[in-house]
């Protein structure tokens, strides 16, 4: 018998990348049932598509490139992006948007820049911000109602306007889709009504608030579980909200007819999910504490700003983007220094 | 008779960047940028990373979920660089030792050259110095020979 023979360590104490990447996906479970719970079984159908999509996306790019298929594909990477890229789109988005945003993120966002760890930026949030651009009005329109608002579509509705493109017989997309808050609030300020004639208003009944609200701590549970065991560390979650509450805070305390609370900011959206899933993904984020702090507070405060003063209601994925493309620099300018060196 | 955590070559994965090497560094070094450049050969930003203040322990290959031999990366590479700089010392030397050779032959033909054109100059002022003796001698020769004519003609 022949024994490799090399230096040590001779053992490992590290869980291997794919029990990594199956602790996101375990991490996203909660999410996904209060998801589903509030608004339906859209989410399901479309997290179905993009793995789907992108396991064969995934594959198809190994096979082209020459590369152990069956150990990448084992990863569970890039399931990992089809689920955040499916929890990001709207409950009841076409299945051949889907289709696309997953495709562009494994073979463009991913594939294209070497496969797994060399992605300069975010695969998810590039599938997202290319469905975002190209195709504005399902994205921004097809928010399902959640529970207890509008018509109940039921899995063969939602089936339906997925892969039919229309809404059930006897409904119009109006009864069962709602503005999201963000979206909302921002169309809301756009024609000057002020944050209390905003929270009078019965299309920000609690319902939809609410929703948002437990699905944005379902999300924040899981970041804790992913925090729990070591798959994510506290420096970039706690940069993010630090700088997208503290910018809230800052500006709510201006004027705070004009600027959501710092709880709304928290609590809507992709906050938690761009704090726990998005920004946390390692090889698209800067490498030392000091950097991802920096990374982290950047995410935190464009966000805040794309939100407040751009012309999305959302920007985790921009700010998102924006900060990977920070990222070589601040890797530049954040190296450490040394034990026993000189701190300068 | 191998333990269930033996480490094979058979699984390694590419690195995530995840960091874990970066928070067991004794030396608060950062291993995956360390293995970035390692791999690409780029000797300048390895330097900049302080590469050689790595001790070689081999603790962020024990916590490396891509299960990646860091530690030999990094012996590797200071290899590399000790060649690279015994290889720029070699050439330095040899260098210096071919321009100082240059400079004494080229000081060494100045001056031979220097030499030569004094012994041209001696020479020519030596032959100089003979023609006018001769020219001077002629005239003297001359002078005698009419005072000697002079005197063997009867007094005038």
């Amino acid at each position: 018998m022949k024994f490799e023979v090399e230096p040590a360590p001779h053992i490992i104490g590290s869980r291997p990348v794919p029990a990594v990447m199956r602790d996101v996906l375990l991490a996203m479970i909660p999410a996904v049932a209060v998801y589903t719970w509030f608004f339906g079984a859209g989410l399901v159908v479309n997290l179905v598509i993009a793995c789907v999509v992108a396991l064969a996306a995934e594959a198809a790019l190994l096979k082209i490139r020459g590369r152990n298929i069956a150990l990448y594909l084992g990863d569970y990477s890039a399931v990992v992006t089809a689920v955040l890229l499916a929890f990001a789109l709207p409950a009841l988005t076409p299945w051949y948007v889907t289709a696309i945003g997953t495709v562009f993120a494994i073979v463009f966002a991913k594939h294209l820049y070497g496969g797994l760890g060399f992605n300069p930026f975010n695969p998810a949030m590039a599938g997202y911000v290319l469905l975002l651009v190209a195709f504005p009005t399902p994205l921004a329109d097809l928010w399902v109602a959640p529970r207890g608002m509008g018509e109940s579509l039921g899995l063969g509705g939602t089936l339906g306007a997925i892969f039919g493109g229309s809404p059930p017989a006897g409904l119009d997309w109006d009864a069962i889709t709602s503005a999201t808050p963000l979206d909302r609030v921002q169309s809301e300020l756009t024609r000057a009504m002020t944050m209390s004639e905003i929270a009078a208003d019965p299309m920000m009944d609690s319902a939809v608030v609410g929703a948002w609200l437990w699905i944005n701590l379902a999300v924040a549970a899981g970041g804790v579980y992913m925090l729990a065991r070591g798959v994510i560390r506290w420096h970039i979650p706690v940069a993010v909200l630090a700088g997208l509450g503290l910018m809230a805070t800052l500006f709510y305390f201006v004027d705070a007819d004009r600027y959501p609370s710092p709880f709304f900011h928290l609590t809507s959206g992709a906050a938690m999910l761009g704090a726990f899933f998005i920004a946390t993904d390692p090889v698209s984020a800067a490498t030392s504490i000091r950097g991802r702090l920096i990374y982290g507070l950047g995410i935190g405060v464009l966000v805040y700003f794309i939100r407040t003063f751009g012309a999305y209601p959302d920007g985790v994925a921009f700010a998102v983007l924006l900060m990977n493309a920070a990222v070589p620099a601040i890797d530049y300018f954040t190296i450490p220094t040394p034990y026993g060196g000189r701190d300068d | 008779m191998l333990p269930d955590n033996a480490r094979s070559a058979a699984d390694i994965r590419p690195c995530i960047r995840c960091g874990e090497c970066a928070r067991v560094c004794p030396s608060k070094l950062l291993p995956q940028q360390l293995y970035w450049f390692a791999g690409s050969h780029d000797h300048d930003n390895l330097l900049r990373h302080n590469l050689f203040d790595c001790i070689e322990c081999g603790c962020c290959d024990y916590v490396c979920p891509s299960n990646i031999r860091l530690a030999q990366h990094f012996r590797f590479a200071k290899a590399e660089i000790a060649v690279r700089d015994a290889d720029r010392a070699r050439a330095r030397l040899a260098r210096e030792r071919y321009e100082s050779r240059r400079l004494r032959l080229a000081t060494e033909q100045e001056r031979r050259a220097e030499r030569l054109a004094e012994k041209k100059r001696q020479a020519a002022a030596a032959a100089d110095i003979h023609a006018r003796r001769k020219v001077i001698d002629e005239v003297m020769q001359r002078v005698e020979a009419r005072e000697s004519s002079e005197s063997d003609s009867p007094a005038s």
